[in-house]
């Protein structure tokens, strides 16, 4: 594996994405206004969906304004980090789900703690979370060069 | 731990971070976060900054004691 070559899309591809989402959320939202006769609620939710995932995975897989080895690094890091993460929750899952099966639904936190697992496991968080981290990264850094020039 | 002097180099030159950016091709924050050892990089980035500071790369980084 050549691990020179980035298989990253060009930066402008994360404009798309962010366009297509507020594209998705407008269309969510006339969807639900309109109230078109023949769809059911699943077909509309999923119609403002598939936008929004294919959005998210475009801002998720382009390259930064400026690309280079350091924003490469901070992204395998918070790959890496989410990962972790959701390895942790899955197991968590897994461990309340023996845990409801041998002993019963309100012995180990009962609905609150299944919502907060089943929340835990969804692959967008990670998508949405990685994209607030890699930002927010980007932004503290750029505040401390602000601060240093000063 | 990686100790550098490009913050030193920089100063001789009187080049700012994003001047040293832009010439060896990498963004403000890669320079800003190596100056504050908050980045080890890559080989060719240490080779590049050794060619445009046109010194060994042994005298722009350095390893500290604490090994």
């Amino acid at each position: 594996m050549d691990l020179n070559k980035s298989f990253l899309l060009p930066h402008k591809w994360q404009i798309v994405g962010g366009w297509l989402i507020i594209a998705a959320i407008i269309l969510a939202v006339v969807l639900i206004m309109c109230d078109i006769n023949g769809y059911n609620g699943n077909v509309r939710a999923l119609m403002a969906w598939v936008p929004v995932y294919i959005g998210l995975m475009l801002i998720c897989l382009s390259k930064e304004k400026n690309d280079d080895e350091y924003i490469r690094c901070l992204r395998s890091r918070l790959v890496g980090i989410f990962v972790a993460i959701a390895f942790a929750f899955e197991i968590l899952d897994l461990i309340f789900k023996i845990c409801f099966i041998n002993y019963g639904w309100t012995s180990f936190g009962g609905t609150v703690t299944r919502i907060i697992l089943y929340f835990f496991s969804y692959p967008l968080l990670y998508a949405i979370a990685y994209i607030i981290c890699l930002k927010l990264n980007l932004w503290i850094i750029n505040r401390k060069m602000k601060k240093n020039a000063e | 731990m990686l100790n550098n002097n490009i913050r030193v180099e920089r100063a001789i030159r009187r080049i700012s971070q994003q001047e040293l950016a832009d010439a060896i091709g990498v963004s403000r924050q890669t320079i800003f976060s190596i100056e504050n050892n908050k980045y080890i990089l890559s080989t060719e980035l240490a080779l590049k900054l050794s060619a445009y500071f046109n010194k060994p790369v042994n005298d722009l980084f350095w390893l500290s004691d604490d090994l």
